[in-house]
């Protein structure tokens, strides 16, 4: 699957648990999903989950814990879809 | 040094069960599902506390993963205020043991071991965590309709400190600085209608 898909799938994933409406209007790869969009940190498993489920992948404990930014969880969904 | 976690049950998004298994999977580990799970079953047949009642009126609210998140949340929290390390790793904060009736616990951290206290009120689950060399906090629920939590808390600690300077600061963690000498670090969250602070 090509990167930029990923992005849009991935932001689309994310857009429901943003709380931060202006940073999510700029978001690039080094925006960071709790400290700038303020997704609440329950929701990050829910971010987890739904990617789990667009990109039929499973993403396991470690790399969750990696899921910090953009551009962390492309790398991961990248790794992951590419098996 | 203390943290605090509220869940609005109503803000709970709705899924299907296949989905929560996937959730609970995710933050709890084996240990702690099947101990709480052994606690549901326990307030259900007794129905001595109201977490019972809250159990056997909304089973399908999830509330031991809630439960468990609240107090691991609260933890973080906690244990942020002593080294400012962010990570997101929910199954490496345990929670240790629960007595259902007094609605009491031990949690591991990555640092330490804190007792936590848990109130199921209607509508809301909040979590209470501290550090073992210190007494229980203080803590309020407020409808978030009310003051912001951080005002509220100032009228409280201004009629425990009067004729002082306070100052709220809310980095690295949130923290009152009493007459610029002071620190009393605070915990606050807040989710959906609902916010908690604890001092």
């Amino acid at each position: 699957m090509e990167r930029k898909e990923i992005i849009e799938k991935l932001k689309k994933i994310i857009e429901p648990y943003v709380q931060d409406q202006e940073a999510f209007a700029n978001i690039n790869e080094n925006t960071d999903m709790l400290n700038d969009l303020k997704v609440n940190s329950a929701n990050l498993v829910d971010i987890i989950i739904d990617a789990e489920i667009e990109f039929d992948i499973e993403i396991d404990d470690d790399s969750a814990e990696k899921m910090v930014t953009v551009k962390d969880a492309v790398q991961i969904i990248e790794q992951l879809t590419a098996k | 040094m203390i943290g605090n976690d509220i869940i609005d049950l109503a803000a709970v998004r709705e899924r299907s069960p296949r989905y929560w298994e996937r959730y609970r999977a995710k933050v709890m580990t084996i240990s702690e599902q099947k101990t709480l799970a052994c606690r549901r079953l326990h307030l259900r047949q007794t129905g001595r506390s109201k977490s019972s009642e809250l159990l056997t009126q909304h089973p399908e609210n999830n509330l031991d993963i809630w439960f468990a998140w609240a107090v691991k949340e609260s933890v973080y929290k906690l244990e942020f205020q002593m080294d400012q390390e962010r990570y997101f790793a929910p199954k490496q904060i345990q929670i240790l043991e629960f007595d259902p009736i007094n609605q009491q616990g031990r949690a591991q951290g990555k640092l330490a071991t804190y007792p936590f206290e848990i109130h199921f009120i209607e509508g809301f689950i909040h979590a209470l965590v501290w550090s073992p060399e210190r007494s229980k906090p203080s803590y309020q629920h407020l409808h978030l309709d009310a003051l912001p939590l951080d005002q509220h808390l100032e009228e409280i600690l201004k009629k425990q400190f009067p004729n002082q300077q306070l100052h709220y600061k809310r980095w690295p963690f949130p923290q009152f600085i009493i007459d610029h000498e002071t620190t009393i670090p605070v915990s606050m969250s807040h989710h959906g209608r609902w916010g908690a602070f604890a001092f």
